[in-house]
């Protein structure tokens, strides 16, 4: 089993000895603009080397950024998948598979950019990688779309992590989250746990709504289902 | 990115024409001349970070095909290509940032070329300095699709170029959307300047000096 591990991780000012943890499942990082969830999330996929500090991770890491469009590199969608799976009848199955025929002969650089960024992380997860990590998932997507990522994230049977500012997404999505604050990981944990802390708070943070709404009904919520 | 000091948009035109026929008949030594002169200027009207990373971007420009140049047509021949290639990624940059977009948008709008198109091509060039932020980025995508090796270097200027032309597409049509919808209003006629007079006379010399020593 492919696992990630962080420990005592430190990358200039940015990071500042950040320990985490992801096994199979999702694991959110959260925390508020500039605190270090990209940068951490480079370090994974060894885009940059930390200067002190221990990273374990497999070998194949399939990622995908906050511009989607770096991503492609043929004019259709579908010509992506065939790229990767060397076969037209698989590309084909699959963008079945996740309703996206409609997207079959789009232009990559004119999708929009929710349209975008779920190509890009079916693209990220079609050419069999041992862990995921995806940067802003929900940015620009739609209801729908939103759900479609959700779906494929929470299906995948290997270590994903995310960074995110989309509360109520991480919720429904990660088993485990860490909240950054200035570099550092100030709280984390199974996602309940945390979202039930008192941290959401303390970092200006609004609450997610169900568990809002399950405050305000004197309930704690046992799971997202 | 943008330059306190300008050039005149026509001898911007005149120095980039004038460089490629001087390369094109072999002066390569006045063609270099011109574009030092220019790119001191670019330098000297820029922060030093930009000059840092154009220095980068051009560095990653002719050192490749210096080295793979020289291994194949050897050291003079390596050498001699690498320069021209330097001289007209130089001159034009340097004379594409250093022309004021609404001077720009003035000459372009009474040649009835419409101000969208005439503020793409700068706004490419003035991107220049920004790929390399842009090309690690795009590195990192394609290796979490899985590229590596030749097949990530070979993919790679797919994503960059549309990247690039998008990017640079869009922002020409918010600065036209917010500027230069009325050209009358919010065009500046440009200034002949002292630079402008500099290189003019470079030019009418050294094309005088060429046409005596031809025979």
């Amino acid at each position: 089993m492919s696992r990630i591990i962080l420990e005592d991780v430190w990358y200039k000012n940015i990071v500042r000895g950040v320990s985490m943890k992801a096994e199979n499942g999702v694991t959110a990082i959260i925390g508020p603009n500039g605190s270090g969830k990209t940068t951490i999330l480079r370090i994974i996929v060894g885009a940059l080397k930390p200067d002190k500090g221990r990273v374990v991770v497999p070998s194949r890491i399939g990622s995908s950024w906050q511009n989607p469009y770096y991503t492609f590199t043929k004019a259709e969608v579908i010509e992506e998948f065939i790229e990767i799976y060397g076969d037209k009848g698989r590309a084909e199955e699959l963008l079945k598979t996740y309703n996206l025929e409609s997207l079959k002969n789009s232009y990559t650089f004119k999708l929009s950019m929710g349209q975008a960024r779920l190509i890009s992380i079916l693209i990220a997860i079609s050419w069999d990688p041992e862990a995921l990590v995806v940067d802003e998932p929900t940015n620009g997507l739609g209801v729908r779309e939103k759900r479609m990522v959700e779906d494929l994230l929470k299906n995948i049977k290997i270590p994903v992590v995310i960074a995110s500012h989309d509360l109520d997404f991480v919720l429904r999505v990660a088993d485990y989250v860490y909240v950054l604050s200035n570099g550092r990981v100030v709280a984390g944990g199974p996602t309940l746990d945390v979202f039930y802390s008192s941290i959401l708070s303390v970092l200006g943070f609004p609450e997610p709504y169900a568990v809002l709404v399950g405050r305000k009904l004197g309930r704690r919520l046992r799971s997202i289902e | 990115m943008s330059s306190v000091r300008s050039i005149h948009p026509l001898v911007g035109f005149l120095a980039i024409i004038w460089v490629m026929t001087a390369l094109y008949i072999g002066s390569l030594l006045s063609a270099l001349l011109l574009t030092l002169i220019l790119l001191l200027y670019l330098i000297s009207s820029q922060p030093l970070e930009s000059t840092r990373r154009l220095t980068i971007l051009y560095l990653w420009l002719v050192l490749p095909p210096l080295i793979v140049l020289t291994i194949v047509y050897g050291p003079i021949d390596a050498l001699n290509i690498t320069l021209r290639l330097f001289i007209l990624a130089s001159v034009f940059t340097s004379t594409l940032q250093l022309m004021k977009p609404t001077e720009l948008i003035y000459i372009s709008s009474r040649l009835g070329i419409p101000p969208l198109a005439a503020l793409t091509i700068p706004i490419i060039i003035r991107l220049a300095d920004y790929m390399n932020y842009t090309i690690s980025e795009t590195l990192v995508a394609l290796k979490g699709r899985g590229l590596s090796g030749r097949k990530l270097l070979t993919s790679l200027p797919i994503p960059l170029t549309a990247h690039i032309i998008i990017s640079s597409a869009q922002m020409a049509e918010a600065i036209a959307q917010k500027q230069y919808k009325n050209h009358t209003k919010y065009t500046s006629k440009p200034t002949i300047k002292t630079i402008d007079i500099l290189i003019t006379t470079y030019i009418i010399a050294n094309t005088i000096i060429i046409l005596i020593q031809t025979p």
